[in-house]
């Protein structure tokens, strides 16, 4: 085992130590419970269903009701052109995908249609992690289509956090479409990723979609 | 061609650059207007500063703690952390890493250590080819230029020179590239190919959570994701002082982040990386590297100016500067422009030159004001004058005008007598037009302004005058 001073980790992490007066040997769960936030919290957010529409739409999402699940296949082709290549999310294949030509292969497809894992009202934002969906099927196509089912919609970021989405080797916040304002300063929706971005809100308060994962 | 070697002789040719003044005045109205209408719409907005600035401090107060806590969470995700004590070990860390992975092409996301590294000229040389994913940054690959602004890197250039840099780059025919909207079409169909086909992918991280060993990246167009997920190797290339403990931390930057940056709410990505692709997922590379750089912040964090290091790179700083607005981000000569750059490119690098870089301010105080973990910029500014003054004797000349104001200004008698009649005689010059077109010896200033006319009496005269009026009404009563 090299001496600290061998290594540039041991030289980097001395030469903070020195800095900060931290102890060699400090635990982090132990050093993080013993400092919390002190500042005043944020105020409640009283409506996360109203707070979610109004910041979606002010994000450039198109913004749709879906009373029940089967309903997506039937409302999907009246929002988007004709012969469209359409990659699923697996957990919505059991739905009647027969009116729409399918491909496996997130290079190949127009459309994603996938299910988000969680909404979060303060920005408008879905949650999908890599457990359920392939990060190329979000990044890759020109139109993606999610499903949001109201049960796991939260207020804010920290409460998806609490709920335990962070175990996912890559987890992605989306809050709509790809843009870039990169030439002079001019917003242009479609930069690399989806240039549209369709959310359902799927209503299951009542009885709560199963999470398959 | 090289640059100019003063600030002053390259703030010269760039307020007589005219295609750099138009791309500069577009770039002024839209980050300041964005930033104060997302401010206006957030009641929270001062709360949450606080919030980041205590995320800040107590992540920079328990730096080593978190750092060892990451490490140990990439390791036990499969992933690996590499520590870079300079810029040269950081391009010879991340060169490895490509040539054990057998790769020759490799895309880029945005990374301000990049590019304070030169990593791109350092991928060159190894033989491999860098392909820049961000819109901005792939204009300024095109044009062999670094960076002008951290979050907008190509705000220097006007849409007609990025259409003449495609020409020349994209053997595509004949076709109308007049429109922003044609430019942005045509990156995303020469880059998409890049990102199917490469064999590395490095970008940069805005944040880092010590809880879970997990790198945050904010984008709006997507480019970050692509590259990190795609190929079969996700190099991370950030420094240490970006880490944060929790992934709680980690949402309270992200609520000033965009809002400072682009005035949006939040970007249209934010995406956690923590390891490379774990059994049962969907996707993701194969292997996972994250290269931490000092080059020189550990001094930073034991000296004055640890709180340059709560700096989380969204650039309102420079978007409000009336310097950085007048010559921008090229005259400061370093890959962080600003008042941010400011501070830290002295610190980073201790150029000779830097010494020229705090006193490109006029102390107006904007930075601080728009800074959104609160750093006191100008307090930092006035530091490194005070440094140079001491460290580096500043030429005869400005000593003695220095020493002279001194001896003035503890003299208020004559300081009044002087100052009032130097008012009377500028209010009698400029009476007709209520304006100096010019003034002798400072042309150059005057060149491309004028001074307005001083209005009435000193501030200190007026303010004796309301102080004797109050007491003359105190004493009737």
């Amino acid at each position: 085992m090299p001496s600290n001073s061998d290594t540039a980790r041991g030289r980097i992490l001395g030469r903070i130590r020195a800095a900060t007066g931290e102890a060699a040997s400090h635990n982090f769960a132990a050093v993080m419970s013993s400092c919390p936030s002190r500042e005043r919290a944020l105020a409640a957010i009283d409506d996360p269903v109203g707070e979610f529409r109004e910041r979606a739409l002010g994000n450039g999402i198109e913004l749709f009701d879906l009373p029940a699940l089967p309903g997506l296949c039937a409302d999907l082709p009246t929002r988007l052109a004709d012969a469209i290549k359409l990659a699923r999310d697996g957990r919505l294949a059991h739905l009647d995908w027969s009116a729409f030509q399918l491909t496996e292969d997130t290079t190949d497809a127009s459309c994603g249609v996938v299910l988000a894992d969680g909404g979060i009202a303060e920005t408008g934002t879905l949650l999908f992690t890599n457990r359920s969906v392939a990060s190329g099927l979000l990044f890759l196509v020109d139109h993606l289509v999610a499903v949001l089912p109201l049960s796991r919609l939260v207020c804010r970021q920290e409460d998806l956090w609490k709920a335990g989405h962070c175990n996912a080797s890559a987890v992605h916040l989306v809050s709509g479409p790809s843009r870039t304002a990169d030439v002079e300063q001019t917003i242009q929706i479609g930069a690399h990723g989806p240039r549209r971005l369709l959310v359902y809100l799927l209503d299951d308060r009542a009885q709560p979609l199963e999470m398959d994962r | 061609m090289s640059a100019p070697q003063t600030f002053i002789a390259r703030a010269g040719g760039a307020l007589d650059d005219s295609q750099l003044q138009s791309a500069l005045a577009k770039a002024r109205s839209g980050f300041v207007d964005k930033r104060a209408t997302a401010i206006a719409a957030e009641p929270d907005f001062e709360t949450m500063r606080d919030q980041a600035r205590e995320v800040r401090q107590r992540s920079l107060a328990n730096l080593a703690t978190c750092l060892e806590q990451f490490e140990q969470q990439v390791n036990a995700a499969g992933g690996q952390v590499h520590w870079a004590e300079s810029t040269d070990d950081l391009r010879r860390i991340v060169i490895d890493i490509c040539e054990q992975a057998g790769a020759k092409t490799v895309t880029k996301g945005k990374s301000m250590v990049g590019e304070e590294a030169a990593l791109n000229e350092a991928l060159e040389q190894a033989g491999l080819t860098p392909w820049e994913t961000d819109l901005g940054e792939y204009i300024i690959q095109l044009a062999h230029e670094p960076p002008s602004h951290i979050v907008a890197p190509a705000l220097h250039k006007t849409r007609d020179q990025v259409a003449e840099l495609f020409r020349d780059a994209h053997a595509l025919g004949e076709r109308d590239l007049g429109e922003v909207r044609a430019l942005v079409d045509e990156a995303r169909a020469v880059i998409r190919e890049r990102f199917l086909s490469a064999d590395v992918g490095i970008t940069g991280a805005n944040l880092l959570i010590a809880e879970t060993g997990t790198a945050a990246l904010v984008t709006n167009e997507g480019n970050g994701d692509l590259t990190a997920r795609l190929p079969r190797t996700h190099i991370i290339t950030t420094s240490f002082d970006r880490v944060v403990p929790t992934w709680e931390d980690a949402s309270k930057i992200f609520r000033v982040l965009a809002r400072s940056a682009t005035g949006q709410p939040i970007t249209a990505y934010t995406s956690f990386f923590s390891g490379p692709r774990a059994e049962g997922e969907q996707d993701g590379p194969e292997s996972f590297h994250v290269v931490l750089l000092d080059n020189h912040r550990t001094e930073i964090l034991d000296s004055e100016f640890r709180e340059m290091l709560h700096c989380i790179r969204c650039g309102a700083c420079m978007n409000h500067c009336p310097v950085y607005q007048s010559v921008g981000g090229h005259t400061y000569d370093s890959v962080y422009p600003g008042p941010m750059g400011a501070v830290l490119s002295p610190l980073l690098r201790g150029y000779a030159q830097d010494d020229e870089l705090p006193n490109a301010s006029s102390f107006c105080g904007r930075c601080e004001e728009v800074c959104p973990v609160r750093i006191p910029l100008p307090g930092l500014m006035r530091k490194l004058r005070e440094r140079e003054m001491v460290q580096e004797k500043p030429p005869w000349l400005t000593r003695r005008m220095l020493a002279a104001f001194g001896w003035l200004a503890q003299r208020p008698v004559l300081y009044r007598y002087l100052t009032g009649a130097g008012t009377r005689v500028l209010a009698t010059l400029g009476r007709r037009r209520g304006a100096l077109r010019s003034l002798p010896l400072a042309s150059a200033w005057t060149a491309h302004r004028d001074l307005p006319a001083p209005q009435g009496a000193s501030f200190q005269l007026r303010w004796a005058r309301a102080q004797r009026k109050a007491e003359g009404e105190r004493g009737d009563a």
